[in-house]
Protein backbone atom coordinates (compact mmCIF):
# COMPACT_ATOMS: atom_id res chain seq x y z
CA UNK A 1 0.00 0.00 0.00
CA UNK A 2 2.83 1.92 0.67
CA UNK A 3 4.34 1.86 -2.78
CA UNK A 4 0.64 2.68 -4.02
CA UNK A 5 0.82 5.85 -2.43
CA UNK A 6 4.59 6.85 -3.25
CA UNK A 7 3.16 6.11 -6.69
CA UNK A 8 0.73 8.44 -6.66
CA UNK A 9 2.51 11.24 -5.40
CA UNK A 10 5.33 10.86 -7.97
CA UNK A 11 2.94 10.19 -10.77
CA UNK A 12 0.40 13.31 -9.70
CA UNK A 13 -0.28 14.55 -13.05
CA UNK A 14 -0.50 10.87 -14.30
CA UNK A 15 -2.84 9.37 -11.48
CA UNK A 16 -4.74 12.66 -11.38
CA UNK A 17 -5.50 12.10 -15.21
CA UNK A 18 -6.17 8.76 -15.06
CA UNK A 19 -8.75 9.22 -12.16
CA UNK A 20 -10.30 12.00 -13.65
CA UNK A 21 -10.66 10.29 -17.14
CA UNK A 22 -12.02 6.95 -15.29
CA UNK A 23 -14.66 9.00 -13.69
CA UNK A 24 -15.68 10.86 -17.03
CA UNK A 25 -15.97 7.47 -18.64
CA UNK A 26 -18.33 5.99 -15.97
CA UNK A 27 -20.42 8.70 -15.61
CA UNK A 28 -20.46 9.38 -19.69
CA UNK A 29 -21.51 5.23 -19.83
CA UNK A 30 -23.86 5.52 -17.23
CA UNK A 31 -27.45 5.35 -17.57
CA UNK A 32 -29.63 8.46 -18.02
CA UNK A 33 -31.47 7.82 -14.55
CA UNK A 34 -27.96 7.88 -12.90
CA UNK A 35 -26.79 10.29 -15.00
CA UNK A 36 -30.20 12.61 -14.06
CA UNK A 37 -29.56 11.69 -10.66
CA UNK A 38 -25.61 12.90 -10.83
CA UNK A 39 -26.50 16.20 -12.37
CA UNK A 40 -29.30 16.39 -10.02
CA UNK A 41 -26.59 16.10 -6.97
CA UNK A 42 -23.97 18.28 -8.43
CA UNK A 43 -26.39 21.05 -8.90
CA UNK A 44 -27.97 20.75 -5.59
CA UNK A 45 -24.47 20.30 -3.54
CA UNK A 46 -21.08 21.03 -5.68
CA UNK A 47 -22.62 23.79 -7.91
CA UNK A 48 -26.10 25.07 -6.52
CA UNK A 49 -23.84 28.76 -5.71
CA UNK A 50 -22.62 29.05 -9.34
CA UNK A 51 -25.78 27.97 -10.79
CA UNK A 52 -27.77 30.14 -8.67
CA UNK A 53 -25.17 32.33 -9.78
CA UNK A 54 -25.78 32.15 -13.34
CA UNK A 55 -29.50 31.74 -13.58
CA UNK A 56 -29.78 34.88 -11.84
CA UNK A 57 -27.68 36.32 -14.88
CA UNK A 58 -30.07 34.86 -17.29
CA UNK A 59 -33.10 36.02 -15.72
CA UNK A 60 -31.26 39.30 -15.47
CA UNK A 61 -30.90 38.94 -19.30
CA UNK A 62 -34.75 37.96 -19.39
CA UNK A 63 -35.46 40.76 -17.01
CA UNK A 64 -34.31 43.24 -19.66
CA UNK A 65 -35.82 41.64 -22.69
CA UNK A 66 -38.83 41.40 -20.78
CA UNK A 67 -38.43 45.43 -20.02
CA UNK A 68 -38.26 46.04 -23.49
CA UNK A 69 -41.52 43.93 -24.61
CA UNK A 70 -43.35 45.76 -21.72
CA UNK A 71 -42.13 49.12 -22.85
CA UNK A 72 -42.98 48.55 -26.78
CA UNK A 73 -46.26 47.28 -25.05
CA UNK A 74 -46.90 50.23 -23.03
CA UNK A 75 -46.45 52.56 -25.89
CA UNK A 76 -49.21 50.59 -27.36
CA UNK A 77 -51.34 51.01 -25.05
CA UNK A 78 -51.02 54.16 -24.16
CA UNK A 79 -52.22 55.17 -28.17
CA UNK A 80 -54.84 52.66 -27.31
CA UNK A 81 -55.53 54.82 -23.98
CA UNK A 82 -55.14 58.01 -25.91
CA UNK A 83 -57.33 56.82 -28.95
CA UNK A 84 -59.98 55.49 -26.86
CA UNK A 85 -59.90 58.83 -24.47
CA UNK A 86 -61.05 60.76 -27.83
CA UNK A 87 -63.83 58.35 -28.95
CA UNK A 88 -65.04 59.48 -25.49
CA UNK A 89 -64.23 62.78 -25.46
CA UNK A 90 -66.47 63.19 -28.69
CA UNK A 91 -69.16 60.03 -27.56
CA UNK A 92 -71.32 62.24 -26.48
CA UNK A 93 -70.93 64.65 -29.65
CA UNK A 94 -71.22 61.88 -31.91
CA UNK A 95 -74.40 60.63 -30.21
CA UNK A 96 -75.87 63.99 -30.87
CA UNK A 97 -74.97 64.06 -34.38
CA UNK A 98 -76.61 60.47 -35.31
CA UNK A 99 -79.87 61.70 -33.73
CA UNK A 100 -79.32 65.15 -35.30
CA UNK A 101 -78.83 63.46 -38.57
CA UNK A 102 -82.14 61.02 -38.52
CA UNK A 103 -84.59 63.84 -37.37
CA UNK A 104 -83.18 66.15 -39.58
CA UNK A 105 -85.67 66.70 -42.48
CA UNK A 106 -82.47 67.91 -44.69
CA UNK A 107 -80.70 65.61 -46.06
CA UNK A 108 -77.53 65.29 -44.28
CA UNK A 109 -73.43 64.73 -45.08
CA UNK A 110 -71.72 64.39 -42.12
CA UNK A 111 -67.79 64.84 -42.35
CA UNK A 112 -64.89 65.80 -40.02
CA UNK A 113 -62.55 69.22 -39.95
CA UNK A 114 -59.27 67.55 -40.70
CA UNK A 115 -57.49 71.21 -41.78
CA UNK A 116 -57.65 74.55 -40.40
CA UNK A 117 -56.28 77.55 -40.92
CA UNK A 118 -52.79 77.80 -39.25
CA UNK A 119 -53.88 80.90 -37.53
CA UNK A 120 -55.00 82.32 -33.83
CA UNK A 121 -57.94 83.16 -35.48
CA UNK A 122 -59.05 81.22 -38.50
CA UNK A 123 -61.81 81.47 -40.59
CA UNK A 124 -61.53 78.79 -42.94
CA UNK A 125 -61.30 75.08 -42.48
CA UNK A 126 -60.94 71.95 -44.60
CA UNK A 127 -63.55 69.06 -44.19
CA UNK A 128 -63.41 65.82 -45.45
CA UNK A 129 -66.53 65.48 -47.53
CA UNK A 130 -66.63 66.44 -51.01
CA UNK A 131 -67.32 65.87 -54.67
CA UNK A 132 -67.93 62.41 -54.27
CA UNK A 133 -70.36 62.53 -51.28
CA UNK A 134 -72.28 64.94 -53.16
CA UNK A 135 -70.86 68.08 -51.43
CA UNK A 136 -71.42 71.09 -53.69
CA UNK A 137 -70.27 74.73 -53.22
CA UNK A 138 -72.16 77.48 -51.23
CA UNK A 139 -74.05 74.18 -48.81
CA UNK A 140 -74.70 75.28 -45.45
CA UNK A 141 -71.91 73.55 -43.09
CA UNK A 142 -73.44 73.17 -39.45
CA UNK A 143 -72.96 71.43 -35.98
CA UNK A 144 -75.52 69.83 -33.77
CA UNK A 145 -75.62 73.13 -32.06
CA UNK A 146 -76.08 75.31 -35.18
CA UNK A 147 -74.14 76.93 -37.93
CA UNK A 148 -70.93 77.54 -38.84
CA UNK A 149 -70.55 78.17 -42.58
CA UNK A 150 -70.66 77.37 -45.98
CA UNK A 151 -69.02 75.76 -48.91
CA UNK A 152 -67.00 77.62 -50.68
CA UNK A 153 -64.49 75.42 -52.80
CA UNK A 154 -65.13 71.56 -53.44
CA UNK A 155 -62.47 69.33 -54.40
CA UNK A 156 -63.27 65.25 -55.04
CA UNK A 157 -62.55 64.72 -50.85
CA UNK A 158 -62.36 67.40 -49.01
CA UNK A 159 -63.59 70.68 -49.24
CA UNK A 160 -63.27 74.14 -48.02
CA UNK A 161 -65.43 75.70 -45.49
CA UNK A 162 -65.81 79.64 -44.77
CA UNK A 163 -66.75 79.98 -41.21
CA UNK A 164 -69.44 82.70 -40.46
CA UNK A 165 -67.56 84.57 -38.21
CA UNK A 166 -65.31 85.44 -41.51
CA UNK A 167 -66.01 89.42 -41.63
CA UNK A 168 -67.31 89.23 -45.82
CA UNK A 169 -70.17 86.03 -44.12
CA UNK A 170 -73.57 87.59 -44.12
CA UNK A 171 -75.93 85.80 -42.92
CA UNK A 172 -79.35 86.79 -42.23
CA UNK A 173 -80.95 85.85 -38.73
CA UNK A 174 -84.37 85.92 -37.16
CA UNK A 175 -85.41 86.40 -33.54
CA UNK A 176 -88.33 83.99 -32.90
CA UNK A 177 -89.95 85.85 -30.47
CA UNK A 178 -90.65 89.12 -32.05
CA UNK A 179 -90.30 88.09 -35.68
CA UNK A 180 -87.41 90.97 -36.32
CA UNK A 181 -84.97 90.07 -39.17
CA UNK A 182 -81.30 91.24 -39.09
CA UNK A 183 -78.36 90.42 -40.91
CA UNK A 184 -75.34 88.63 -39.13
CA UNK A 185 -72.16 90.33 -39.60
CA UNK A 186 -68.54 89.34 -37.94
CA UNK A 187 -66.84 92.44 -36.80
CA UNK A 188 -62.67 92.98 -37.73
CA UNK A 189 -62.03 91.06 -34.09
CA UNK A 190 -64.68 88.27 -35.53
CA UNK A 191 -67.25 89.58 -32.99
CA UNK A 192 -70.72 88.42 -34.67
CA UNK A 193 -72.94 91.13 -34.78
CA UNK A 194 -75.94 92.71 -35.66
CA UNK A 195 -78.29 95.91 -35.38
CA UNK A 196 -82.40 96.13 -34.39
CA UNK A 197 -84.02 98.65 -34.12
CA UNK A 198 -84.53 99.83 -30.64
CA UNK A 199 -88.26 99.21 -30.33
CA UNK A 200 -87.83 95.24 -30.78
CA UNK A 201 -88.14 93.67 -27.27
CA UNK A 202 -84.67 91.91 -27.37
CA UNK A 203 -83.09 90.08 -23.88
CA UNK A 204 -79.54 88.76 -23.14
CA UNK A 205 -79.46 85.16 -23.83
CA UNK A 206 -82.33 85.08 -26.45
CA UNK A 207 -81.26 82.59 -29.63
CA UNK A 208 -80.93 83.55 -33.18
CA UNK A 209 -81.85 81.56 -35.77
CA UNK A 210 -81.42 81.84 -39.34
CA UNK A 211 -84.37 83.25 -41.26
CA UNK A 212 -83.98 81.07 -44.46
CA UNK A 213 -84.01 84.87 -46.38
CA UNK A 214 -80.57 85.08 -47.35
CA UNK A 215 -80.46 82.03 -49.55
CA UNK A 216 -78.07 80.06 -48.23
CA UNK A 217 -78.73 78.94 -44.76
CA UNK A 218 -82.28 76.78 -44.32
CA UNK A 219 -84.49 78.77 -41.56
CA UNK A 220 -84.94 77.53 -38.39
CA UNK A 221 -80.68 76.83 -37.60
CA UNK A 222 -79.60 78.07 -34.12
CA UNK A 223 -76.95 80.93 -34.58
CA UNK A 224 -76.14 81.87 -31.20
CA UNK A 225 -77.35 84.25 -28.49
CA UNK A 226 -77.35 87.79 -27.58
CA UNK A 227 -74.41 88.36 -25.78
CA UNK A 228 -74.40 92.06 -24.99
CA UNK A 229 -77.09 94.97 -26.42
CA UNK A 230 -75.47 98.31 -26.77
CA UNK A 231 -75.88 101.37 -28.65
CA UNK A 232 -75.50 101.14 -32.36
CA UNK A 233 -73.76 104.50 -34.49
CA UNK A 234 -77.73 105.08 -35.87
CA UNK A 235 -79.40 106.21 -32.40
CA UNK A 236 -82.55 104.23 -33.66
CA UNK A 237 -80.87 101.11 -33.64
CA UNK A 238 -79.05 98.72 -31.07
CA UNK A 239 -75.91 96.99 -31.82
CA UNK A 240 -76.32 93.22 -30.88
CA UNK A 241 -73.41 91.15 -30.03
CA UNK A 242 -74.23 87.41 -30.83
CA UNK A 243 -72.22 84.68 -29.21
CA UNK A 244 -72.01 81.93 -31.58
CA UNK A 245 -73.97 78.40 -31.14
CA UNK A 246 -70.75 77.11 -32.20
CA UNK A 247 -67.73 76.68 -30.43
CA UNK A 248 -65.23 77.13 -33.37
CA UNK A 249 -61.75 76.09 -31.61
CA UNK A 250 -63.50 72.61 -30.76
CA UNK A 251 -65.04 72.16 -34.30
CA UNK A 252 -64.66 68.36 -35.09
CA UNK A 253 -67.64 66.56 -36.50
CA UNK A 254 -69.69 68.60 -39.01
CA UNK A 255 -72.44 67.93 -41.25
CA UNK A 256 -73.05 69.45 -44.77
CA UNK A 257 -76.79 70.32 -45.39
CA UNK A 258 -76.93 69.19 -48.71
CA UNK A 259 -79.35 71.67 -49.90
CA UNK A 260 -79.12 74.03 -53.23
CA UNK A 261 -78.58 77.61 -52.66
CA UNK A 262 -82.11 79.31 -53.46
CA UNK A 263 -80.47 82.39 -54.90
CA UNK A 264 -79.62 80.11 -57.77
CA UNK A 265 -82.76 79.95 -59.23
CA UNK A 266 -83.31 83.87 -58.62
CA UNK A 267 -79.96 84.68 -60.28
CA UNK A 268 -80.92 82.80 -63.36
CA UNK A 269 -84.25 84.83 -63.35
CA UNK A 270 -81.85 87.75 -63.06
CA UNK A 271 -79.41 87.05 -65.57
CA UNK A 272 -82.06 86.77 -68.24
CA UNK A 273 -83.61 89.97 -67.03
CA UNK A 274 -80.74 91.46 -67.21
CA UNK A 275 -80.16 89.95 -70.95
CA UNK A 276 -83.84 90.97 -71.98
CA UNK A 277 -82.73 94.86 -70.68
CA UNK A 278 -79.50 94.80 -72.45
CA UNK A 279 -79.30 95.49 -76.20
CA UNK B 1 -4.18 29.04 -2.35
CA UNK B 2 -4.28 32.17 -4.28
CA UNK B 3 -3.50 30.47 -7.18
CA UNK B 4 -6.62 28.05 -6.78
CA UNK B 5 -8.78 30.89 -5.92
CA UNK B 6 -7.76 33.43 -9.09
CA UNK B 7 -8.39 30.30 -11.77
CA UNK B 8 -11.80 29.28 -9.80
CA UNK B 9 -12.62 33.01 -10.52
CA UNK B 10 -11.39 32.70 -14.40
CA UNK B 11 -12.86 29.56 -15.28
CA UNK B 12 -16.90 30.98 -13.21
CA UNK B 13 -16.34 34.28 -14.82
CA UNK B 14 -14.91 32.38 -18.14
CA UNK B 15 -18.88 30.23 -17.62
CA UNK B 16 -20.57 33.25 -16.63
CA UNK B 17 -20.03 34.89 -19.81
CA UNK B 18 -19.81 31.60 -22.06
CA UNK B 19 -23.49 31.18 -20.88
CA UNK B 20 -24.53 34.92 -21.36
CA UNK B 21 -22.73 36.97 -23.81
CA UNK B 22 -20.67 34.77 -26.34
CA UNK B 23 -23.42 33.35 -28.05
CA UNK B 24 -24.34 36.63 -29.08
CA UNK B 25 -20.86 36.56 -30.73
CA UNK B 26 -21.99 33.59 -33.19
CA UNK B 27 -20.41 33.69 -36.28
CA UNK B 28 -22.40 31.04 -39.07
CA UNK B 29 -22.96 29.35 -36.05
CA UNK B 30 -19.46 29.00 -34.51
CA UNK B 31 -18.65 30.69 -31.82
CA UNK B 32 -15.60 31.02 -29.14
CA UNK B 33 -15.26 28.42 -25.33
CA UNK B 34 -14.23 31.12 -23.41
CA UNK B 35 -14.55 28.44 -20.93
CA UNK B 36 -11.78 25.98 -22.80
CA UNK B 37 -9.68 28.96 -23.55
CA UNK B 38 -9.34 29.45 -19.52
CA UNK B 39 -8.75 25.93 -19.09
CA UNK B 40 -5.84 26.24 -21.35
CA UNK B 41 -4.91 29.12 -20.26
CA UNK B 42 -4.61 28.11 -16.61
CA UNK B 43 -2.84 24.57 -18.20
CA UNK B 44 -0.52 26.92 -19.48
CA UNK B 45 0.22 29.32 -16.25
CA UNK B 46 0.09 26.45 -13.72
CA UNK B 47 0.79 23.07 -15.36
CA UNK B 48 -1.10 20.04 -15.88
CA UNK B 49 -2.43 19.06 -12.53
CA UNK B 50 -4.62 22.65 -12.42
CA UNK B 51 -5.73 22.05 -15.64
CA UNK B 52 -6.67 17.96 -15.22
CA UNK B 53 -8.71 19.23 -12.14
CA UNK B 54 -10.04 22.21 -13.41
CA UNK B 55 -11.13 20.89 -16.58
CA UNK B 56 -12.49 17.78 -14.63
CA UNK B 57 -14.90 19.87 -12.43
CA UNK B 58 -15.58 22.46 -14.75
CA UNK B 59 -16.79 19.91 -17.07
CA UNK B 60 -18.81 18.60 -14.92
CA UNK B 61 -20.91 21.63 -13.81
CA UNK B 62 -21.22 22.32 -17.87
CA UNK B 63 -22.57 18.46 -17.81
CA UNK B 64 -24.44 19.25 -15.08
CA UNK B 65 -26.97 21.55 -17.64
CA UNK B 66 -27.41 18.48 -19.82
CA UNK B 67 -27.17 14.86 -18.47
CA UNK B 68 -27.34 13.38 -21.18
CA UNK B 69 -24.22 13.95 -21.60
CA UNK B 70 -22.51 13.68 -18.17
CA UNK B 71 -19.08 13.40 -18.63
CA UNK B 72 -18.70 14.37 -22.12
CA UNK B 73 -17.06 17.74 -21.21
CA UNK B 74 -15.10 16.88 -17.98
CA UNK B 75 -13.23 14.42 -20.89
CA UNK B 76 -12.35 16.87 -23.47
CA UNK B 77 -12.09 19.59 -20.67
CA UNK B 78 -8.94 16.96 -19.17
CA UNK B 79 -7.50 15.80 -22.36
CA UNK B 80 -7.21 19.39 -23.88
CA UNK B 81 -5.78 20.42 -20.56
CA UNK B 82 -3.22 17.54 -20.44
CA UNK B 83 -2.42 18.46 -23.84
CA UNK B 84 -1.84 22.17 -23.22
CA UNK B 85 -0.06 21.54 -19.86
CA UNK B 86 2.52 19.18 -21.48
CA UNK B 87 4.15 22.70 -22.85
CA UNK B 88 3.29 25.07 -19.97
CA UNK B 89 5.35 28.20 -18.60
CA UNK B 90 7.16 25.86 -16.21
CA UNK B 91 8.98 23.71 -19.26
CA UNK B 92 8.81 26.28 -22.14
CA UNK B 93 9.18 29.93 -22.06
CA UNK B 94 6.53 29.85 -25.51
CA UNK B 95 6.23 33.05 -27.73
CA UNK B 96 2.87 34.06 -28.25
CA UNK B 97 2.62 32.53 -31.83
CA UNK B 98 3.76 28.92 -30.80
CA UNK B 99 1.08 29.50 -27.72
CA UNK B 100 -1.83 30.24 -30.21
CA UNK B 101 -0.91 27.44 -32.22
CA UNK B 102 -0.95 25.25 -29.27
CA UNK B 103 -4.36 26.78 -28.18
CA UNK B 104 -5.17 26.08 -31.50
CA UNK B 105 -4.20 22.07 -31.27
CA UNK B 106 -5.59 22.00 -28.19
CA UNK B 107 -9.25 23.46 -28.75
CA UNK B 108 -9.02 20.93 -32.06
CA UNK B 109 -7.85 18.16 -29.65
CA UNK B 110 -11.13 19.23 -27.47
CA UNK B 111 -13.53 19.38 -30.85
CA UNK B 112 -12.42 16.11 -32.03
CA UNK B 113 -12.98 14.26 -28.40
CA UNK B 114 -16.52 15.92 -28.20
CA UNK B 115 -16.95 14.55 -32.01
CA UNK B 116 -16.18 11.39 -30.88
CA UNK B 117 -18.31 11.03 -27.57
CA UNK B 118 -21.42 12.23 -29.19
CA UNK B 119 -21.04 9.41 -31.81
CA UNK B 120 -19.59 11.40 -34.77
CA UNK B 121 -20.42 13.71 -36.72
CA UNK B 122 -22.78 13.43 -40.09
CA UNK B 123 -20.59 14.77 -42.81
CA UNK B 124 -16.84 13.80 -44.27
CA UNK B 125 -13.88 13.91 -41.78
CA UNK B 126 -12.59 17.08 -43.98
CA UNK B 127 -15.71 18.90 -43.88
CA UNK B 128 -16.00 17.86 -39.77
CA UNK B 129 -12.26 19.56 -39.43
CA UNK B 130 -12.56 22.50 -41.86
CA UNK B 131 -16.18 23.41 -41.38
CA UNK B 132 -16.58 22.79 -37.79
CA UNK B 133 -12.99 22.02 -35.61
CA UNK B 134 -10.56 24.18 -36.84
CA UNK B 135 -12.73 27.57 -37.42
CA UNK B 136 -13.99 27.15 -34.02
CA UNK B 137 -10.83 26.40 -32.37
CA UNK B 138 -9.51 29.44 -34.41
CA UNK B 139 -12.18 31.30 -32.71
CA UNK B 140 -11.41 30.29 -29.23
CA UNK B 141 -7.66 30.56 -29.95
CA UNK B 142 -8.00 33.96 -30.20
CA UNK B 143 -10.00 34.36 -26.96
CA UNK B 144 -7.30 32.76 -25.18
CA UNK B 145 -4.43 34.70 -26.32
CA UNK B 146 -6.57 38.08 -25.46
CA UNK B 147 -6.80 35.98 -21.84
CA UNK B 148 -3.15 35.68 -22.09
CA UNK B 149 -2.48 39.52 -22.97
CA UNK B 150 -5.04 40.78 -20.18
CA UNK B 151 -3.10 38.14 -17.86
CA UNK B 152 0.27 40.05 -18.69
CA UNK B 153 -1.09 43.64 -18.42
CA UNK B 154 -2.51 42.49 -14.88
CA UNK B 155 0.70 41.09 -13.50
CA UNK B 156 3.28 41.19 -16.59
CA UNK B 157 6.20 39.10 -15.59
CA UNK B 158 4.07 36.94 -13.00
CA UNK B 159 3.73 33.97 -15.17
CA UNK B 160 7.03 33.11 -16.73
Amino acid sequence: MHWLVEYILSHKNGTSYFVAMIISLMLFNSSSTQKQQVAQTLGQTLFSPVQITINQVTNIRNIFKENDQLRSRVSVLQLENAAIKEILAHSDELVRGISYRDTSSYKIIPAQAVVREPTFLFRTIVIDAGKNDGVQPYMPVATVDGVVGKVIRVMDRTSLVQLIRKPDEFVSIVHRATGSVGILNASASDKLQVEYRKSTDLKLNDTLFTSGYGGIYPPGMSVGYIDKIEDAQNPLYSLITVKSAVDFESIRHLFVIAVNTQWEAYQIELDSLMREVEP
Amino acid sequence: MKKIVLWVFIILFAITLQSTIIPYLSISGIYPDLVLASIMVVALWYGRLAAIWGGFFTGLLLDSWAPNTLGMQSMALVTAGVFVGMFDNKRINSGPFAQFFLFLLGSSVHNIVVYIAVGGYGGSLVSLLFGQVIPSALFTSIFGMAIIFLGHQVHPYGRR
